[in-house]
């Protein structure tokens, strides 16, 4: 049973952290302002405006967005296990009465609280440039809780591989690496030579990403977004299993081998 | 319920000698452990009672950190059963970590640096569940004698002492049932240690809780602990209180007493040495300083401390002190070590 206070005890921990580094907090606001700025201006100029798979979606501003959504909100998923497995914190969070699972939603909901303030800053000054935006709010939230499931399975097993390895991850690097480009974060995949469109249908990201982008672009209900929707249920569902087993196995492996709090 | 709050029965644990590489290729495997292994913990066992404060003493390498990191359930035994407050660490280890409070020797570990001593002992309220987290905490600041002013420092500004106390809040943060220091007195300026000692024994071992104290200390332990144990080499080689420590080479046959004179004649105490020696009953005569003589009497010469008194006065020497010596537990603990009379 997850206990809310725990979860929330690890919230305002990362809080307390964040505004620790005051030149950060500003160095990081300004830069979401460029980056809104940038990303809004270029959405409404560039030729990618006339290209007919974004057509469909309103402006290429209203593409980027969503990537913007995915990476902000999703991606967090996937580096919250990671962070905590931290060592010098590892061996504490196995000593506390919390549960693993409290560990790691704990340690994700900040990156959600800073990832959903910088996405409105997005929504916000891009509506200003003239996008508009017809949101289905359950499949919005279908969407962003599916892609985030997805991301926290291979997030539990990224960490599992650096508690044994402790450096090397390369979940985390395939991802981060290769997601961005062949999944359709910044620009459509159907851009891509063939070949490269074949590895994006076995990337989860981009059936994330067509469901999300036609949840708030589109406003499409629930059931007319079966077809993306059952093949993210069910990656859903093994991926978290089997992200589930490798992470409890690698804490069991270092629990047996005396590797917990090693760098 | 049973008596015993601690029960380790022929625990041992063995560490495996393995690159990284090797490491890997276990995990993807699904492989046990093999190759070369160094024996942390062998066949170990141990009984703490209810209420009880309890040392672990032995050398550096013996398996105290093994033994408490086992009993904290963040590292699993090879073989052996340990339980802590009636629950098995391995099958009900998130039982075990709802009743225990803990010092780890690396005790700076799990802290935000660039948060105060205050913000990170409130994240630990939250996540021990304590009722009044703010409360709580105040308590427990104040347990370990820190002012609001350093309780509102960053935690990297801290001195090491500093940082050990807030280690040690951290621990008695959930009022557990039992208590778990290595090390405690580590970093920590005299005055508090003699605090430290009184809250072991004061307010913490008085309210029935059970310590398992992890030291080097000796005066600690002496002074707080109700029995010791002595592990070496992974083994649990003597088990007793302090007392029935000592007692192992107190010599039934004689007793010993030091001498302190004034300093102003220590240049002849050599002499003195040889006098003393051949009074009878006086068995052995040591120079422990440059002012002190231990002299070993036998029993059944009552006379025998009058006559070393009266010549020590006679040559000229202003006694400043007399003391009957007793073995130390130190000294008790290093024969016990070497194999003597156990």
């Amino acid at each position: 049973m997850i206990k809310p206070k725990r979860v929330l005890g690890y919230l305002l921990m990362d809080f307390h952290q964040w505004v620790s580094y005051k030149f950060e907090i500003s160095f990081w606001l300004v830069n979401s302002l460029i980056g809104a700025i940038t990303y809004a201006y270029l959405g409404t100029n560039v030729a990618l405006q006339r290209q007919e798979y974004i057509a469909q979606y309103g402006s290429f501003l209203s593409f980027l967005l969503v990537g913007m959504s995915f990476n902000y909100l999703i991606y967090a998923s996937l580096d919250a296990p990671r962070e905590a497995i931290n060592p010098w914190n590892l061996e504490w969070n196995l000593t506390l009465p919390t549960s693993l699972y409290e560990v790691i939603l704990g340690s994700v909901c900040f990156r959600y609280v800073l990832g959903i303030f910088e996405f409105t800053l997005y929504l916000s000054i891009a509506s200003g440039f003239g996008v508009t935006y017809a949101i289905d709010i359950a499949s919005t939230i279908l969407a962003i809780v599916l892609g985030a499931a997805v991301m926290w399975g291979f997030g539990m097993i990224s960490a599992g591989i650096q508690i044994i390895t402790k450096r090397w991850d390369p979940v985390t690097w395939f991802f981060t690496m290769l997601g961005g480009l062949l999944s359709g974060v910044w620009f459509p995949y159907q851009l891509l030579p063939p070949s490269l469109q074949a590895l994006s249908k076995f990337m989860p990201q981009t059936y994330i990403l067509e469901m999300l982008r036609r949840a708030m672009l589109k406003s499409e209900p629930i059931p007319s977004l079966w077809e993306s929707l059952y093949p993210l249920l069910i990656t859903a569902m093994i991926i978290l299993s089997v992200g589930a087993f490798v992470y409890s196995r690698s804490i069991r492996y270092a629990k047996e081998h005396g590797t917990v709090g090693e760098f | 319920m049973s008596e015993y709050a601690i029960e380790l029965e022929s625990l041992s644990k063995f560490y495996e000698k393995v690159d990284f590489k090797k490491r890997l290729v276990n995990m993807l495997l699904l492989r046990g452990m093999s190759g070369e292994k160094v024996t942390a913990l062998n066949q170990a066992s141990l009984r703490v009672r209810r209420g009880e404060i309890f040392g672990l003493l032995g050398p550096n390498g013996a398996g105290k950190t093994t033994m408490i990191k086992i009993l904290t359930t963040i590292l699993t035994p090879d073989s052996g059963t340990v339980s802590v407050d009636g629950f098995d660490v391995v099958a009900d280890s998130q039982k075990v970590r709802e009743r225990i409070g803990v010092l780890y020797e690396d005790s700076e570990r799990g802290f935000g640096w660039r948060l105060s001593a205050w913000t990170n002992l409130m994240f630990y309220a939250r996540e021990y569940m304590v009722d009044d987290p703010k409360k709580r905490v105040e308590e427990v600041l104040k347990m370990v004698e820190m002012e609001d002013d350093d309780a509102s420092k960053w935690f990297q500004k801290l001195s090491k002492g500093m940082k050990q106390k807030v280690a040690l809040a951290r621990a008695l943060m959930p009022d557990s049932q039992v208590l778990f220091l290595d090390e405690p007195q580590r970093s920590l300026d005299i005055l508090f240690v003699i605090s430290l000692k009184e809250l072991i024994k004061e307010k913490f071992g008085k309210r029935g809780r059970t310590i398992f104290l992890s030291t080097h200390d000796m005066h600690l332990v002496e002074e707080t602990c109700d029995r010791v144990a002595i592990i070496d080499k992974g083994r649990i080689v003597k088990v007793g209180t302090v007392d029935e420590l000592k007692s192992l080479f107190r010599s039934l046959e004689t007793v010993s007493y030091e001498i302190q004179v004034a300093h102003d004649r220590t240049a002849s105490l050599n002499k003195l040495t040889e006098e003393i020696a051949n009074i009878e009953g006086v068995e052995q005569v040591t120079l422990r300083g440059p002012a002190k003589l231990e002299v070993q009497v036998r029993k059944d010469r009552q006379d025998t401390l009058n006559r070393i008194l009266r010549m020590v006065i006679d040559r000229g020497y202003v006694i400043t002190a007399l003391t009957q010596s007793d073995v130390s537990l130190e000294e008790s603990i290093a024969k016990i070590l070497k194999g003597e009379r156990t």
